[in-house]
């Protein structure tokens, strides 16, 4: 009797944005960056690889857990490959060494909320 | 023609025809695409040295092997005419092709990164330089053109011997050859000339400027005529 309380809907062209889910390796015992200096690592990783034109994409840190490293960044769609790039070819974090993990990529930010690499299946 | 060694442009104003396929392809990297056989057999004009033209002749014979026609494909280069532009005439001394390519690169590391960089450093060159009119002919792979284009605009200053000018470049054409290049290059000088007759304000800059402009197409219709005798001449071989 009720109508339906959801709608399906179609995303038929791209999506504007693409969401990363992505964790910055440390060594132990370093500086850890806050929120805005894990921003400006990237934005530096960016103008390392692609300059200017690079450093200049929108890219935006939507959620940064400092304990855990972890990140979700949301760029337009046409610079995913410019900052996955970058992001893989970043290699130093005040004079020591750190990688970037991309854990999950999606055009859809909610298919961050679960991960099924890291279910525990008994 | 009788020099020894192989002059680029005197070779396109006598053969126009015969330059067509193997001059651009020689001037191109010396690769030629084997799909399509050479319609005569190609042989040297005369001032063409033999160690140029060794690579086209095994080209263009007829035995050449399917399976390497079908592999080899030629590299395809995009030429970009650009003029450098300065209010400092001392400018003008340091132009030199190390120090314009040297500008460029930085340029585009700046504007394009390391990526940007390693894209256009393929087969990146500074093809031909003319300090006194400030022409400059830049060659690079025709995939990263764009990228060496959208930089040229952030090339401000030239530096040489410690001193550093302020300049700026203006691109004035993108080809696929040099051949194209020169055309346009010669088309551009002749309406720059023209412009100027229309500014003159006295009579004596009117007719230094008309005798040059008479003199720019009397020597094309020379060495046009030339051609047709020299085309004459080749074309029994």
């Amino acid at each position: 009797m009720a109508a339906a309380a959801f709608e399906r809907r179609v995303l038929q062209s791209a999506a504007e944005h693409h969401y990363l889910r992505v964790r910055l390796e440390l060594p132990d015992g370093g500086a850890r960056p806050n929120a805005a200096q894990f921003k400006q690592l990237v934005v530096t990783a960016l103008r390392e690889l692609h300059g200017e034109v690079g450093a200049a994409l929108p890219v935006d840190v939507l959620t940064y857990e400092e304990k855990t490293l972890s990140a979700i960044l949301r760029v337009i769609s046409s610079g995913l490959v410019k900052l996955w790039s970058a992001l893989t070819l970043l290699g130093f974090y005040q004079n020591r060494r750190c990688a970037f993990r991309v854990l999950q990529t999606s055009p859809f930010l909610l298919a961050l909320s679960g991960n099924s690499r890291e279910l525990v299946l008994d | 023609m009788t020099s020894g060694h192989f002059h680029p442009q005197r070779f396109w104003l006598r053969h126009p025809r015969a330059a067509r396929g193997s001059a651009r392809a020689a001037m191109e990297g010396g690769r030629v695409a084997l799909s399509s056989p050479c319609p005569r057999p190609c042989t040297p004009p005369i001032g063409y040295s033999a160690r140029r033209h060794l690579p086209i002749s095994r080209a263009c014979r007829p035995s050449a092997p399917r399976a390497a026609a079908t592999a080899m494909v030629r590299f395809k280069n995009r030429y970009v005419l650009c003029e450098v532009i300065s209010e400092d005439p001392r400018c003008r001394q340091c132009i030199e092709d190390r120090v314009l390519g040297l500008a460029v690169r930085d340029a585009i590391t700046r504007v394009h990164g390391d990526y940007g960089l390693a894209c256009c450093s393929i087969s990146f060159t500074v093809k031909y330089l003319n300090a006194y009119t400030g022409t400059v002919l830049l060659r690079c792979r025709k995939d990263s053109y764009r990228l060496l284009c959208s930089a040229l605009p952030f090339v401000r200053h030239l530096e040489s011997r410690g001193q550093r000018y302020p300049c700026s470049l203006n691109t004035l054409h993108v080809g696929g050859t040099i051949r194209t290049c020169q055309k346009f290059l010669i088309q551009y000088n002749r309406t720059q000339l023209l412009r100027l007759l229309q500014n003159c304000t006295n009579e004596e800059e009117r007719q230094c400027i008309q005798k040059s402009l008479l003199s720019c197409s009397l020597t094309e219709e020379q060495s046009e005529s030339g051609d047709e005798e020299d085309d004459d001449g080749t074309e029994t071989d």
